[in-house]
Formats: structure tokens, C-alpha cells, sequence
């Protein structure tokens, strides 16, 4: 204060003139100038507002030596400002960042909630992603407590997700806003999105906005790429591990005008070597590879009138697993079971958006893809063929209300899927089952956003859509309302619902890989899955001694009014597909992060998960989804760019299909013991770009006591079923690589 | 004892002759800044050609300045601290030299001023 009146007095005395400047905003990687964000003199009614371009200009206030920047949706800034004239820029950031912590004590906060989303949207960036540098999208949530990521069965290798104790078919995958992982895509959608490629993800819990659809259940998952306009000149990454996979990426970028940029995103990944660690004969992971190739194309992006994407991708993967016989030999024996599996996809996809130069408020923007995808896969003497042609448009226009208290998204949306699929079983060819859908749903959603004050924002949206396979409209109605009790806490509360419809096999594929009957009766009238979900958030954000501790805490409740449900519990030697009501999941979470001392952050988390799926004999604990689950992530960076992590994965019981009335000599208990897998990893950067990690996942080395295959010694017997992975079968899997940017 | 007084008014004299010489200037303007990081930097970018004492206090922001004004003018002098990182009272520092700063020295964010003053009071206890 001293200072202060010692500053006034002396710059009372003298002449004032104009400071001046811009306002620029970050939005994800990029700097945009904000017009509309009022400067002003702390402390004084003396403000100004930036023009179009961002900029302002602002007599020199003697009562104030602190000039405030605010805008809606970032940060506020304040700086001092000493000179009589001169120029002072600022940049926010967006609201939910902390840049005095992340810029200043090098605190690397990666995965925060978002504090302005109306939805619980967390966001997790590149920092975050390569704290688990293997290898794909699902890999991408090891340090994430939200989202669990499992392996479906013991042969093929597919890891599933789960949100909210439910599959993740439940949720919606999106590529940069275009649904992503759905129909044929659903058990491999997080394998062909190679985690290098990933600039961001936003995983939002609960149902999100109707602007995306109606198939949202328990949340959405929202994947950026590498941007043509920032990405690296060229970006390298090699990993390989113990296993024997080895995996190479490669984005290279490149402006070709002020206004054109383009980019090229390649993956290869190999498994070329046959591990079988519990020696049970059958290989631990199939062996394999993928082609993953993606050109984008970013056009006009000057601020002003149209600008636009278009890109295409290419993917292909190769997979072989089973018996290790089957695996290693070039003709095995038909006595020999085996997996094998290939899949295609191609994609083309575009943007384009309109920026009213005169109104900022206002915006439109088109979003449309096409693809392809088909999947061949024989499960021993099992023929498995799903094909895929699909079309996507949405349309959102933006604007406001008279002011900006008042907001809306409207627009037109059209989805087209034309899926079949068909299952054949070679020698008994009576058991085949064959399922046909063409399905246009064109659709309109209005979402209206109340925003009377900062702390308090309501959203509420309806939908109809026109589904033409069904013959049939239905609505939509979502809604989500955000409230600041104060800065530091925030409330949370949304519900409505959500509709899809089931792909029966490739959502269930791992019901294949068992010698059971499959019966399909149940499910010979295809009905939509029907949900309503809803849930309750809180954030706070605690300050001890000076340390910042973050809260979450939010619960969700799902309930089915239709549900397919697969039942492995009722009769040992049959899997029944059914479309069952009354299925429900709630899940309460909590999460705890804080710094322990200067750059060691700490993340506890713990889940519960009460998952019911109505089952042929009622309701019962969903399968291999634990009750309890709990989660804790050191992570530690040095100045000189060494980074060590550490996460701990804690497991309760998780229910098996019942396996009772099997012969006893196969049985396996009802419930898995809980057990814990720590994950290790360091990462060095070093100042040319060069980024090198070695890390072990399972570091412990725990492995499933039990077999994750009944009746292994039999596979074309009836009761031979793979679906009982509850933990680790590979054990410690230690791995290094590398990342390089040129920029 | 005489000798000693014969040699500090010979000294005195020969200063202030040598100062009506070189027409030094006395001035002091305010330059912000927060610690002894800032200190040296300020003082160091201040004495340039012609500048024959540059003294900046944190606590006052003042920076007090004997120059030649046949040498130097007072803006070269604003310019050289601003192009150092710091913000003058007649110029402000680009974004970029400002960035180069050491995190501790961004005087214009005042939670690292607050950190500063904090520290302070709690070294007088």
C-alpha cells in the first residue's frame, strides 16, 4: 500500500495519455482476438470494450494501476500498469485453467473439470495422454477414474470401456464431433484412433447436448486430432514392449497458404510374436496388425466468411489369436481353434463453418461424413461377417436472444446406417441368424442456453427424430443446469433420454468366442434401446495451508426402459440374446486431486458401481463390473523436464457368469477376488524435440489365478466359453519410445 | 589529520568540478518491478553510455538516475530498461521481452506481487 500511494502521488503530478492493446482468447491451441471483452481500471467506473479486432485503447485512470480484462467463458486478467502510455496486450485463457500455476510453478494440470461446461466435462490433454504412452484410445483413460477400460474376453484382444458402470456402446465416440466408434465400429472404435494422433479429449458424464444427437446414454467422448495449422512439421513416435508389439506413428503438417493447411496422420502397429503366459494354450493377445491413415484438410481460416475441413481416413487390421497352434502353424488342423478377424474402414468427412463477421454471436456450421466398415471373423468353426455403409449431416446455427443472457443452437440432422450382419456356424449350418437394417433418422433439435449471470447457466433441449426403420417419431428432451454457489464450488444436476439401436453380435462379438449355443429368439423384433439418465455433480475447490485440494463428487442413475441384454447365466451350454426392461445403473464417484509438495500431484479416486442388468432370473450385478473401484496417480515433474508416474488400480469383486451347473472339475467361483495393478512410467524430454518414456504396466506382475477360459482343453465342446478375463492374464509388460516434434 | 582533510576537499573538488563538467543530470522516474532479480536487471539495463548511477528500489519502484545529457537522452535510457522486460513510466515493455522474464519477475501479475509482498512481511518477522 506504501508503494501504491507513493506511485499515485508521483503519477498524479504528471500529463496521462492512451493505453492500448489487444485482447486475444486461447481456445484449445489456438489465439483468436475476442472483440466485446471490457477493459477497465480496477476500482474505478472508467472501461472501455475491444472492437472487431480485439483491440482497445484506454485513457490512463490515475485512481488505478490495474487494468482488468473480462470476457465470458475465460479467465479474467488483471495487470499492473505503471506506464503513462503504452501497450498492453493480454491473452486468456478459458475459464477452468489455472495460468499462474500451469506458466509459473511449471504444475502440470492436465485433466481438469471443466468449471464452465453446463455438463461434467472433463478435459484431458497431450500431458495427460502420455502418462500412459500405450498405445490407442483406450489405453488413453489408465489415468483417468471415470472411465474403466477391461479386455473383453480372452482371445480377441478387444478392450471394452465402461462409464457409469455401463458398456461402452452406451456412450457416444466422436471423432472431432462426427460419431465415431458406433454400429460395426463399436468394439474396435477405440482401436483405430492411435493415441498419438490425439491433440484432446472431452469426456463429458451424463447425457450431453441434443445438438449431437439422441444415442448418447451415459456420456460422450469427444476426440480432437493434431490440428493441420499447429501440429508439428513432423511428429515421430515409436513404441514397442515386452509382448512384442511394436507400434509407429507419423503426422507430418504443412501450410501451404496463408489460408490452406494440410495434414497427414500414419499409423502401423505389429504384434508378430505368440505369448502364452498362463500356459493354458491359448494365446494371451492376438497377434497382428493395423494400417491407420488420415489426410486432413483445413481451408480459410482468416476469422472471416466460410472456412472448412475435409479428410478422409483408411484403416485395416489384421488379427490372429486362439490356440497357439492355430497361431503358429500355416495350416492348422480343424481340430485347432482359432480367431482370426479382418476389418476395413474408410471414411471421408468435412466441415465447414460461417463466421458473421458484423455479429459474433452468430455462427453456422455443417457437419457430414460417409463410411464404410465390414469386419470378417471366425471364432473356430464360428463365421462372423458385419458390413457397414453410413451417412451423417448435422447443421447447428448459433445466435442470441435479443442479448447474450439468452442463447439457442438449432438445426437439421440426418443419420442413414445401412448394417448387417450375419453369423454362420460351419457345420451345423441351421444355426446361422442374419439381421438387416437400413435405418434413416432425419431429426431437428432446439437447444436454448439461460445464462442470467455468471453463476447460473440452464440448458434445455428437445429433439424429434424420424426413425424409418421402426416407422416411428419420438423426442428427446435433455436438460442440464450449472450453478456457482461461489468460486469455488460448483452444482451440477441434467437428465433426460436416450435411444439406439442395438447391433446384436459385434456389440456382444465376445459371446462368439465360446463354444455355447447362442439363441437369438428373443431378439428376432429388433425394438430401440430406450434410457433416461440422470445425475447430480458437485466441484469444490478446498484451500489448506495454502495448498489447493480439487473435489468431485457426482452420482448418475441410469434406467432402461428397453435393454438388450445377453445372458451367460442361465443354462451353461446356451447364451441368450433378450431385449429385457428395467435394467439400471447407479454410479457415485469421487475424485480427489491435489499437489503433496511442489510438482507431485496426487489423484484418489474411488467409484461405485451398482450395474444391474435384468437378467432371465431378474436383476443381477452386470458381469465383470466391480461394485468397488478405486484409483490413485502420483505423478511427479522436475524442472529439467523429467516426469515420473505412478498409478495404482484397485479391482473389488467382480461377478463371473455363473458356471454352477458346469462339471466341477471346470467351475469357477461366482466372483473374482479384488486385486490391485500398478502401472510405472517416466518420461524424459529433452530441448530438440525429443521425448523418450520406459514404463512397465502391471508392474507387480499380478495375473489372474483363475482361468479366464472354461473348459479350455475342449474348445469345440458347448460349454467352452473365453468370457472370463477379470484381471491381467500377460502380467508385467514393460515398454519404451520415443516421441519427436519438429516444428 | 591535515593531510586527510586536504586530500577529501581536494577529492570534493575535483568531483564537483568533474560533474559541472559533464553537466550531470539527476532524475528518477518509476519503473515496476518486484524483487532482486529485477533490481539487478533494471540497474544493469539502465547504465548504459553516459549513465552514471542507476539506483531502482522494489519497495518504491523508484529508479534514480545521473546521466549526461550530451550523451544521453532520458527516453534512450526508458527504452533500454523496457527492452530489458520492464514497463517505465514513459514505455512499456514488448509482450516478448516481458515473457523472457524469470517467472518471479511478471510485476504485472499481481499474484506474484502478492507473493512478493507476503514474503516480505513474513522476513520482518
Amino acid at each position: 500500500m506504501k508503494f501504491l500511494s507513493i506511485l499515485l502521488c508521483l503519477i498524479a503530478q504528471i500529463a496521462f495519455g492512451q493505453i492500448s492493446g489487444t485482447v486475444k482468447g486461447i481456445e484449445g491451441n489456438q489465439e483468436t482476438p475476442l472483440p466485446g471483452a471490457s477493459v477497465f481500471w480496477e476500482g474505478t467506473d472508467i472501461g472501455t470494450t475491444t472492437d472487431a479486432k480485439g483491440k482497445y485503447s484506454i485513457e490512463r485512470s490515475p485512481k488505478s494501476n490495474r487494468l482488468k480484462v473480462s470476457f465470458i467463458g475465460f479467465s479474467s486478467q488483471t495487470k499492473i500498469v505503471i506506464s503513462r502510455k503504452g501497450t498492453m496486450n493480454f491473452t486468456l485463457k478459458e475459464d477452468g485453467q489455472k495460468l499462474n500455476e500451469v506458466e509459473l510453478i511449471g504444475r502440470v494440470d492436465a485433466s481438469t473439470v471443466d468449471l464452465k461446461s453446463p455438463e461434467l466435462t472433463y478435459k484431458i490433454d497431450s500431458k495427460e495422454l502420455r502418462k500412459a504412452a500405450c498405445c490407442n484410445l483406450s489405453e488413453s483413460f489408465e489415468t483417468n477414474a471415470s472411465v474403466d477400460v477391461s479386455f473383453a474376453d480372452a482371445v480377441t484382444g478387444t478392450k471394452h470401456i465402461e462409464m457409469l458402470g455401463l458398456a461402452g456402446r452406451y456412450a457416444l465416440i466422436q471423432r472431432e464431433n462426427i460419431p465415431f466408434a458406433r454400429g460395426i465400429n463399436a468394439s474396435t472404435g477405440f482401436t483405430y484412433i492411435p493415441g498419438p494422433f490425439v491433440e484432446s479429449i472431452q469426456l463429458t458424464k451424463g447425457l450431453s447436448s441434443v445438438m449431437n444427437g439422441y444415442e448418447s446414454i451415459t456420456g460422450q467422448i469427444n476426440v480432437e486430432f493434431l490440428k493441420p495449422e499447429n501440429a508439428p512439421k513432423l511428429f515421430l513416435n515409436v513404441f514397442g514392449n515386452e509382448g512384442g508389439r511394436m507400434e509407429g506413428n507419423v503426422v507430418s503438417a504443412f501450410t501451404l497458404n496463408e489460408k490452406t493447411s494440410s495434414e497427414i496422420l500414419a499409423h502401423y502397429s505389429n504384434t508378430p510374436i505368440v505369448n502364452d503366459h498362463n500356459s493354458d494354450g491359448f494365446a494371451d493377445m492376438p497377434i497382428g496388425g493395423e494400417i491407420n491413415i488420415s489426410n486432413k484438410w483445413h481451408f480459410g481460416r482468416d476469422g472471416k466468411g466460410w472456412e472448412g475441413q475435409i479428410g478422409a481416413t483408411a484403416i485395416r487390421d489384421i488379427k490372429k489369436g486362439g490356440q497357439v497352434d492355430f497361431v503358429k502353424e500355416q495350416n492348422p488342423s480343424d481340430s485347432v481353434w482359432g480367431y482370426s478377424s479382418t476389418g476395413r474402414r474408410f471414411e471421408v468427412f468435412g466441415k465447414a463453418g460461417y463466421v458473421f463477421a458484423n455479429n459474433l454471436n452468430r455462427s453456422l456450421g455443417l457437419i457430414f461424413s460417409a463410411n464404410y466398415h465390414d469386419r470378417e471373423a471366425t471364432f473356430g468353426s464360428r463365421n462372423y461377417l458385419g458390413e457397414q455403409s453410413g451417412f451423417y449431416f448435422n447443421s447447428i446455427f448459433q445466435d442470441i436472444i435479443g442479448n447474450t443472457n439468452h442463447r439457442f443452437k438449432t438445426g437439421l440432422s440426418v443419420q442413414g446406417d445401412d448394417i448387417s450382419e450375419v453369423y454362420i456356424s460351419s457345420p451345423l449350418s441351421s444355426l446361422a441368424f442374419n439381421s438387416n437394417r437400413t435405418e434413416i433418422v432425419p431429426g431437428a433439435y432446439f437447444e436454448y442456453t439461460y445464462n442470467p449471470n455468471p453463476k447460473l447457466t440452464m440448458v434445455a433441449g428437445l429433439r424429434g427424430d424420424y426413425n424409418s426403420f421402426f416407422k416411428k417419431a419420438f423426442l428427446t428432451p435433455r436438460a442440464n443446469v450449472k450453478y456457482d454457489i461461489n468460486e469455488n464450488s460448483t452444482l451440477r444436476i441434467g437428465g433426460g433420454r436416450g435411444q439406439r439401436t442395438a447391433n446384436p453380435i459385434i456389440e456382444h462379438i465376445h459371446a462368439m468366442a465360446t463354444g455355447r449355443l447362442l439363441n437369438f429368439n428373443g431378439i428376432s423384433n429388433i425394438t430401440p434401446e430406450v434410457a433416461w439418465n440422470s445425475g447430480l455433480g458437485w466441484s469444490q475447490k478446498i484451500n489448506i495451508l495454502g495448498k489447493e485440494f480439487q473435489f468431485n463428487l457426482d452420482g448418475f442413475y441410469t434406467y432402461f426402459e428397453n435393454q438388450l441384454v445377453v445372458d451367460s447365466d442361465f443354462d451353461p451350454s446356451t447364451i441368450y440374446f433378450l431385449y429385457r426392461s428395467d435394467s439400471r445403473s447407479l454410479s457415485l464417484f469421487s475424485q480427489l486431486d491435489f499437489e503433496i509438495i511442489k510438482n507431485l500431484d496426487m489423484r484418489l479416486a474411488y467409484k461405485f458401481l451398482k450395474s444391474e442388468e435384468n437378467y432371465l432370473e431378474g436383476l443381477r450385478q452386470v458381469y465383470l463390473v466391480p461394485k468397488n473401484r478405486a484409483f490413485a496417480n502420483l505423478s511427479y515433474s522436475t524442472e529439467s523436464k523429467w516426469k515420473f508416474d505412478f498409478t495404482l488400480n484397485w479391482f473389488g469383486e467382480k461377478r463371473l457368469p455363473d458356471s454352477d451347473q458346469h462339471a466341477a472339475n471346470i467351475q469357477i467361483p461366482d466372483v473374482s477376488p479384488s486385486f490391485v495393478t500398478a502401472n510405472v512410467q517416466v518420461n524424459k524430454e529433452f530441448k530438440n524435440g525429443l521425448e523418450v518414456f520406459l514404463g512397465s504396466d502391471n508392474v507387480f506382475n499380478f495375473q489372474q489365478t483363475s482361468s479366464p477360459i472354461i473348459n479350455s482343453q475342449n474348445p469345440y465342446s458347448n460349454t467352452f466359453d473365453t468370457n472370463y478375463a477379470w484381471g491381467p492374464i500377460f502380467g508385467r509388460n514393460i515398454y519404451l519410445g520415443l516421441y519427436y516434434s519438429l516444428k | 589529520m591535515k593531510n586527510i582533510k586536504t586530500i577529501a576537499l581536494l577529492a570534493m573538488f575535483t568531483l564537483s568540478f568533474g560533474q559541472l563538467k559533464s553537466q550531470d543530470l539527476d532524475t528518477s522516474m518509476i519503473v515496476n518491478g518486484v524483487c532482486g532479480m529485477c533490481e539487478r536487471v533494471i540497474e544493469k539495463a539502465a547504465k548504459i553510455e553516459g549513465v552514471s548511477k542507476a539506483e531502482w528500489d522494489s519497495e518504491t519502484k523508484i529508479l534514480l538516475l545521473s546521466y549526461d545529457s550530451t550523451k544521453v537522452s532520458l527516453m534512450k535510457i526508458n527504452k533500454s530498461v523496457a527492452a530489458s522486460g520492464y514497463d517505465t513510466e514513459y514505455v512499456t515493455a514488448s509482450d516478448e521481452a516481458y515473457n523472457k522474464l524469470h517467472g518471479c519477475c511478471h510485476y504485472r501479475d499481481p499474484k506474484i506481487v502478492k507473493d512478493h509482498e507476503s514474503e516480505k512481511k513474513s522476513k520482518k518477522k
